[in-house]
């Protein structure tokens, strides 16, 4: 590979090092100020790095709530709704792309309206029917009304039909059902695309606040950022404890993230230049 | 031709199958309770559940005389107008430096996608603390260099746009993701005529890159729209609303109607739902009509 | 034909998935038995059935988050520890925001807790909803000597001489100021002001705009009720639904407030109440009006501060009250209804207010608990129990009072504050609000 070093490199360099700085800056600063006391949160005039660092802020969090235990929910129902989740767009998002039926487009359209609802409209209409379902306060109630999703079909649906024709035909040719030339053949080329799906619904699982907490009831079913919601405070706002549960919420999917950042970075790309 | 109708109809028939498991769930869990909000909104009814009543179109009318529904609407409108602009425009921008294999534009992108990561709670908290006039780290270093302390979130002026540079914030990193996988799948046979030409890369990346990637970026601009309509979490967390309504959007208000102001009127609440569905189903309807088909048929 | 085939297929699936969540649901409720009979099974595993002796557990609901919901926890681990009525109380702490979303709708699908802790504001829209039990026996039942709190504060429990809560804390605002800051500024650190002359002119001393420090905070959020009395302005007659904002009283403070607060820059501009909040503790607002909830933070800052009563105008002094009430929803029932008395109880007893109060800088209600020698000697209990006098009903036991506070009075203190509008134009269209609101 050879450089050459022109005006337009150095003005990417610098535009791409900006939008680096512009986006560690806040988290650096979270994470360095969560080991703050609380007097070095607030005060001024303002400090970057703690004066003196401290275990302080995590030690109240874990002493307050059970975070062990949180994460043990959030980790069941953001897994679970994930996996399950992730079948469901995809088979769907399949059909639509590659297959023809009756009223395709009719129903393709019911789907992406279902996105346009925001939760905070169907929430009370949600909660009464959970409650004749007999699914409130559940591992069930939280997990079906997400076992699937608009956005996810629809993201499947443009990755199915950028894929080559050839490859079904060939099954097709080889009397192969449409589920295995789905499972078989088209699937694992979308490794990528249902990776980065996996991680989108996971992450908005993990971070769901109002859903898990207005569809459980007792504190047995807390999911992690419900249960951290908590130590924020009513009347007196807590900065110190809010910077370290807000840490800790975020830990374990920077972890989850950094596993699966190479399949859908790297691997999109090896998935579909086999054309 | 006879095989071919046959394999139609088989064809038909798995079809189904593929999309009952979506389809069963999202009609119970999304439109009984859609369905619900919208008998709701003919109801004189509030949160309590008690003494029910037919409204006719009681909560409509209120609702067209309503100037904090009015505001609200612009409110959004002017968020999505400038939000999924920048936030895809910026995504764009770096996709031209970033849509490459080797190590340094691989880090790149994991760091782009941080923010992405981080739940709008724990984004909005972080930024409204730094953003504070009194106590934030960044009022103070603009103060230091000699700017003005600039109240980002608290002044009626600037706290719209400051919500929405946060939101592009956040968002920018998923969108560059999905465009540089579309990115990359661009057979190089496109781009090696152009090179024979002596195209420049701003050349090829306007004539040949957009092109080709036109079905992603319709996905990203439908669906970016489409959240930004219900922009919620963010002015909860940073503004509340405020300050003097500024930042009060329409799922705001909704939620102010029906769970934080007594008599938490959810008929009325539900009658704003419909408006706001209404907005986003025409507005969704109208760029899939003129932008993603266009991009679909580019793509074919 | 096929149409047909693939919607047999598509319910057959619907049933057949329903019937499988339903099962799969741990504790399910059978769908359509009535009332009280399901609300055990559906809200916790751990309930059993309530017969007289028996183990009863109760499910609570409260909105303390924070520090305060620390020491809270503490002494319900406690009553669940000692008392001898075989009482577990599983105690939820959530958001207040998330509190009023899901009470209605659980009380209306009598899957509600058995008992919920909140502000007395809430009560009178619930039990103008019928969703609160009426308690109005608990003092006979539960065999508790009412005389022996002070009425003001068992008074907010009432709607219409029905009691529907009972006392769990009462706070009204006051007036902290920062004793190294007045000394700093010439002033006398032991001596607050008094009246709103005082306050002005001190908050003008106070501030320093080269340092980021602030004479009075003013949060844009808030109502300032204590303003509007002080010079005897009102914003609305509970008993004759009579909008009382168009006043010359009112209209004398608002020109007072806004001149204080945007000529005279006397406070951060547009800041929330977390905000000041941050700021008081920061040591860069000398002097601030809120509850007693600001005490143990400002311990913890290490800030030098005093308290004091708001300050009085040409009418006196007042200061908004407010507190918290153990309420019981609709439709719990009477062995469960008899525990919890057992608990309401509990904590109006000296011992448990004392520590409450002791713990958290809330002021004291009980007379007997008055009389404390401890009490007497805590420096930060004595300080506040003049404050405490002057506390003032608010729209109590009014169904649309956070109504007014939404639509009316918060917009209008926020449009004076800033300098929006002028104070007239303010008034005016707060006005017309409050005429909506109290024409609904």
């Amino acid at each position: 590979m050879h450089k050459k070093v022109s005006i337009k490199n150095i003005i990417g360099i610098l535009l791409t090092l900006l939008v680096v700085v512009s986006v560690l800056f806040p988290i650096l600063w979270l994470f360095v100020s969560s080991f703050k006391t609380d007097a070095g949160v607030i005060t001024y005039p303002p400090q970057f790095f703690p004066r003196e660092w401290t275990w302080k802020q995590y030690q109240y969090v874990n002493q307050s709530i059970p975070v062990l235990k949180m994460l043990r929910n959030t980790l069941t129902f953001a897994g679970l709704t994930t996996l399950i989740s992730v079948s469901f767009d995809a088979m769907a998002g399949y059909a639509f792309a590659r297959m023809h039926f009756k009223g395709k487009d009719i129903l393709f359209t019911i789907i992406l309206l279902t996105m346009m609802v925001p939760f905070q409209v169907i929430m009370t209409p949600l909660y009464l029917e959970e409650f004749k379902l007999g699914l409130l306060d559940s591992y069930a109630g939280l997990i079906l009304p997400r076992a699937t999703s608009a956005f996810g079909i629809y993201m499947m649906k443009s990755f199915f039909q950028g894929l080559p024709n050839s490859l079904e035909e060939s099954g097709r040719m080889d009397g192969m059902s449409e589920f295995r030339i789905y499972r078989s053949l088209m699937l694992p080329l979308c490794k990528p695309a249902i990776v980065s799906l996996g991680v989108f619904h996971f992450m908005n699982n993990w971070n769901d606040l109002l859903y898990p907490l207005m569809l459980t009831s007792s504190a047995e079913m807390r999911t992690l950022s419900a249960g951290l919601a908590v130590l924020v405070g009513n009347k007196a706002i807590k900065y110190g404890p809010t910077l370290a549960a807000t840490m800790i919420s975020l830990i374990p999917l920077l972890i989850i993230y950094i596993f699966c950042q190479r399949y859908f970075v790297e691997g999109i790309a090896t998935g579909a230049t086999k054309e | 031709m006879n095989k071919i109708k046959k394999y139609q109809v088989h064809n038909q028939k798995s079809a189904y199958l593929f999309i009952a498991p979506s389809l069963i769930i999202l009609t119970i869990f999304v439109f009984v309770p859609l369905l619900s909000s919208l008998a709701i909104s003919f109801l004189n009814i509030n949160i309590f559940m008690k003494d029910i009543s037919f409204a006719g179109f009681a909560n409509f009318k209120k609702l067209a005389g309503d100037a904090r529904v009015s505001n609200a609407t612009i409110n959004t409108l002017i968020f999505t107008v400038a939000e999924v602009p920048v936030q895809i425009g910026v995504a764009l921008l770096l996709t031209m430096y970033v849509a490459k294999n080797n190590k340094y534009t691989k880090a790149l992108r994991a760091i782009y996608y941080l923010p992405f990561v981080c739940s709008m709670t724990a984004i909005g908290i972080v930024w409204s603390m730094m953003l504070d006039p009194n106590l934030g780290f960044i009022p103070y270093l603009l103060k230091q260099i000699g700017f003005e302390t600039i109240s980002f979130l608290k002044d009626p002026n600037l706290a719209l746009p400051t919500v929405i540079v946060v939101t592009a914030w956040k968002g920018f990193g998923y969108t560059l993701t999905l465009l540089v996988a579309a990115v990359l799948n661009i057979p190089e046979s496109l781009y090696e005529a152009a090179n024979m030409d002596g195209a420049g890369e701003w050349r090829k990346f306007v004539n040949i890159t957009i092109p080709s990637i036109l079905p992603t970026i319709s996905f990203c601009v439908v669906t970016t729209t489409i959240s930004a309509l219900q922009v919620f979490d963010q002015t909860y967390v940073m503004t509340q609303g405020g300050p003097l309504n500024r930042t009060e959007t329409l799922v705001q208000y909704i939620y102010d109607r029906g769970f934080q102001t007594a008599p938490y009127d959810l008929g009325y609440a539900s009658a704003i739902s419909v408006y706001l569905f209404t907005i986003i189903a025409v507005i969704t309807f109208v760029l899939r009509k003129f932008v993603l088909d266009k991009g679909e048929n580019a793509n074919a | 034909m096929k149409r047909k085939l693939v919607a047999g297929l598509l319910s057959a699936i619907m049933i057949l998935s329903l019937t499988g969540c339903g099962n799969s649901a741990a504790p399910a409720a059978t769908e359509g038995t009535n009332s009280t009979g399901n609300k055990e099974t559906t809200t916790t595993e751990s309930s059993t059935t309530t017969a007289e002796g028996e183990a009863v557990t109760l499910n609570f609901w409260n909105v303390f988050t924070g520090s305060d919901g620390d020491i809270l926890r503490t002494i319900v681990d406690n009553y669940n520890q000692t008392n001898e009525d075989n009482i577990t109380i599983n105690m939820d702490i959530m958001p207040n925001d998330t509190l009023q979303q899901k009470l209605p709708a659980a009380i209306a699908t009598n899957t509600a807790p058995d008992f919920v802790l909140f502000g007395v504001e809430n009560i009178a829209p619930y039990v103008s909803n019928d969703s609160l039990e009426d308690i109005s026996d608990f003092w006979e039942t539960a065999d508790v000597d009412k005389t022996n709190y002070l009425d003001n504060v068992v008074d907010l429990s009432y709607v219409d001489g029905k009691m529907y809560g009972s006392p769990m804390q009462y706070n009204v605002q006051y007036l902290y100021w920062n004793k190294d800051l007045f000394e700093a500024a010439g002033l006398d650190p032991e001596t607050p002001p008094t009246t709103l002359e005082e306050l002005e002119e001190y908050a003008v001393k106070l501030t320093d705009s080269s340092k980021n420090q602030y004479g009075l905070g003013l949060p844009t959020s808030a109502t300032y009720m204590q303003f509007l009395w002080a010079n005897g302005g009102d914003a609305d007659d509970v008993n004759t639904n009579e909008n009382l904002l168009n006043s010359e009283e009112n209209l004398k403070t608002l020109t007072w407030l806004q001149n204080m607060a945007v000529n005279e820059k006397v406070t951060p501009q547009n800041v929330s109440g977390a905000d000041a909040d941050a700021m008081l503790q920061a040591g860069q607002i000398a002097m601030y009006m809120s509850g007693p909830w600001q005490i143990n933070g400002l311990n913890e800052q290490g800030i030098n501060f005093g308290i004091a009563p708001c300050v009085a105008g040409t009418d006196g002094a007042y200061s908004p009250a407010g507190g918290c009430s153990f309420v019981i929803p609709k439709g719990t029932d009477d062995a469960k209804k008899a525990a919890v008395y057992k608990f309401m109880k509990y904590w109006l007893s000296d011992a448990i207010l004392k520590e409450w109060s002791q713990k958290n800088g809330f002021p004291v209600w009980s007379k007997t608990l008055l009389e404390d020698t401890d009490i007497q000697n805590d420096e930060v209990l004595s300080s506040i129990s003049e404050a405490t006098e002057i506390g003032r009903a608010y729209n109590l036991g009014y169904p649309l009072a956070s109504q007014i506070d939404n639509d009316v009075m918060i917009p209008l203190f926020e449009q004076v504050i800033t300098g929006a509008s002028t104070p007239e134009d303010a008034l005016k269209q707060a006005s017309t609000a409050m005429d909506t609101v109290l024409g609904q």
